[in-house]
């Protein structure tokens, strides 16, 4: 009760903020951006702060980037986040480490007339992602990769790539985390409902264990002999189908492999055909959309999507080198 | 094996067959179950039986854990327990992977590392478990958190790729010295003997079972307890290094995040084979023969396609079973 009271309060605070002052501000002021990150050194998230820069610069504004060492360490997290509140920025971006530690202290920024936008993970903001928006006491909305969708497309490239007919095989790698669940079911849900041809059968390996994902795609390849292409939700299950298709002598593309997201043996087993392509999320797209985001707000009162899509590719040998997937793109 | 067995079967006076049998009537069930099993794929879709299937799927699959359940066994033996190997599996791996790719090493140089460090780590929970006294489970509990973190950090959370700069390495476990027989399994068949002989000829297996048996009793007849168990641990981490070299072989690369719960599948694979938990009995080649029961349960679920997580349930059953069995055997025979 006193909860809903204090809500209540909040939003009409917030409410006399936004009215009282409207966040427009002038095109020629060089807006200052903080984005405090999960991490800074993984290359992930140097392509997020690079997307990030690049949008930066188009829209006159500078970004300050910085995570803590470990996704563990969410206590020097919410220093940094302190840190950047107290240094009075245009705005903020925040990728959520400790998801329900971090609302008390978005909800610091919004007192202070800070907006906030959310990338790559969603701090347990009051009402969810649906709450949202400008009427939040939490942030605006957040960008992040539309995992269902990256299935769907990965069911696509597999269905063009077999010729809409056959067995394929769908090794997840959670059956828990909503990643790989969504991965998955993208995937499994897009085949029955567009390529009524298609069989397929899914397999976990939890955890993305490769050892066990190879098992799996081997065991696979004796009892189905007639199988037409292998999807693996994530690096590690990728890398063992991998190593399950060079044991059984299965080259240049036989069966399909398509993968997700890179890494060095991927990106290797994709250059030498033994893989034929992935999905990758697209990092510099969080960036860059959660600063486009930002920019616009405050310089224009333009109210973005409380949920943004950052967007995600297919790369095969062809097209690994072109600049909107090689930035995308980890060893 | 224990007095009240022997007083038995030598009261009963029956012939060395029946003995034999008396004796080894874990193993034999247990084998015995391998056959049952197997004949009962083959029967539905014998395509499980094809060579292909039976050295690629099965066997290879067989590799990694058995390994490491070669090790635990001298560990359970003891009536001791090694939580650690799963993760220790992880450690090594990247560090045989960061030291090849860094010092440039060959294969042997890679293996040698494997198994030294393997075997480090070992040692290091036999002195936790006989100078600090610690129990082995919380000790290699200890050390299995540890070993999960230093491999992340030895990584840098990022599986270690053995390019192109290492010829041979995937040899080790896919190629085939033999003819269609892939090395791998070789590795897994020869370190299966080696540690038969080290288990039943050598003072290092009779203080095993000595130990497990009864420790202060072996303390008591004057043998450096404490040595020969530090010894029993690092042998296991021995193991261990060897296994993590194989998996690094067919995977092409160390992933540090993978290992977590392959302990508890090698324990498993050990009780099957009819090793106790309680110490003091136990083979080699039961553990081998629990670990292939294992492997060929869930290749054959997977070739008949039987939905995954009925898989788990089948496993979990066998293993009750296996232990259920062995107590029974054992009531009868007057050793509970």
């Amino acid at each position: 009760m006193k909860k809903g009271l204090l809500t209540v309060a909040a939003v009409a605070a917030l409410a006399l903020v936004a009215g009282t002052n409207t966040p427009v501000v002038a095109a020629d002021k060089t807006l200052k951006i903080e984005l405090i990150s999960k991490g800074e050194t993984h290359q992930f998230w140097q392509a997020v702060k690079l997307g990030a820069e690049t949008q930066a610069k188009k829209m006159n504004a500078t970004i300050h980037f910085q995570g803590p060492a470990t996704e563990t360490m969410i206590d020097k997290q919410m220093e940094m986040l302190d840190a950047a509140i107290a240094l009075k920025p245009d705005a903020i971006g925040y990728a959520a480490l400790g998801t329900t530690q971090s609302v008390s202290h978005l909800q610091a920024a919004n007192k202070a007339g800070i907006p906030v936008y959310m990338f790559d993970t969603a701090a347990s903001c009051p009402g969810g992602v649906p709450a949202l928006g400008p009427k939040s006491d939490c942030a605006l909305g957040v960008a992040y990769t539309d995992s269902t969708g990256a299935g769907q497309l990965a069911a696509d490239k597999m269905a063009a790539l077999i010729g809409n007919a056959g067995k394929v095989l769908m090794v997840g790698h959670s059956q828990t985390n909503q990643t790989g669940i969504d991965r998955a079911n993208g995937f499994i849900n897009r085949i029955k409902a567009k390529y009524p041809r298609i069989k397929v059968t899914a397999v976990y390996s939890e955890g993305g264990d490769a050892l066990k994902a190879q098992d799996l795609v081997a065991a696979a390849l004796v009892s189905t002999p007639d199988l037409r292409g292998v999807y693996g939700t994530n690096e590690g299950v990728a890398i063992g189908a991998g190593q399950a298709f060079k044991a059984a002598g299965i080259r240049n593309g036989k069966i399909k492999l398509i993968g997700f997201d890179s890494g060095q043996q991927q990106i290797a087993n994709i250059k030498s055909g033994l893989q034929t392509g992935a999905i990758t999320q697209s990092p510099m797209g969080i960036g860059a959309k959660t600063v486009e985001a930002l920019v616009n707000y405050v310089r224009s009162g333009t109210v973005p999507k409380n949920l943004i899509d950052t967007g995600f590719y297919y790369y095969d040998k062809k097209n690994i080198a072109n600049p909107e997937i090689a930035g995308n793109l980890y060893n | 094996m224990s007095d009240a067995v022997k007083a038995a079967t030598q009261s009963e006076g029956g012939s060395k067959v029946s003995a034999f049998i008396r004796r080894e009537i874990g193993r034999v069930t247990a084998l015995a179950s391998l056959v049952v099993i197997f004949v009962f794929f083959t029967i539905m879709r014998p395509v499980f039986a094809s060579w292909a299937n039976v050295s690629g799927g099965i066997l290879m699959s067989t590799t990694v854990i058995g390994l490491m359940a070669i090790g635990v066994t001298f560990v359970i033996i003891t009536g001791g327990i090694d939580l650690s190997v799963g993760t220790a599996l992880a450690l090594v791996s990247v560090i045989v992977g960061k030291t090849v790719m860094a010092m440039h090493l060959n294969v042997w140089g890679g293996i040698l590392v494997g198994l030294i460090v393997g075997t480090v780590l070992g040692s290091i929970n036999g002195i936790l478990i006989t100078v600090l006294k610690l129990p082995p489970f919380i000790a290699t509990l200890a050390t299995m958190k540890a070993a999960q973190g230093l491999a992340l950090i030895t990584s840098d959370l990022k599986p270690v790729l053995f390019t192109g700069g290492v010829k041979g390495w995937d040899s080790i476990a896919q190629g085939r010295f033999i003819p269609n027989f892939p090395n791998g399994v070789l590795i897994l068949a020869v370190a299966a003997v080696i540690a038969s002989i080290i288990l039943n000829k050598t003072v290092l297996g009779r203080y095993t079972f000595a130990i497990g048996s009864n420790a202060e009793a072996t303390r008591l007849s004057g043998v450096k307890v404490n040595r020969w168990l530090i010894a029993v641990y690092a042998l296991c981490g021995t193991f261990v290094g060897l296994a993590a070299v194989v998996m690094t072989s067919r995977l092409g690369s160390a992933q540090p995040d993978l290992g977590l719960g392959y302990e508890l599948e090698a324990i498993a694979a050990v009780i099957i084979g009819g090793t106790s938990l309680l110490g003091g009995k136990g083979t080699i080649s039961g553990t081998i023969i629990g670990a292939l029961i294992m492997s060929v349960l869930i290749n054959g679920l997977r070739i008949l396609e039987l939905q995954q997580e009925w898989q788990y349930v089948v496993v979990g059953a066998v293993i009750l079973l296996a232990v259920y069995g062995d107590n029974v055997r054992r009531r009868r025979a007057g050793e509970v």
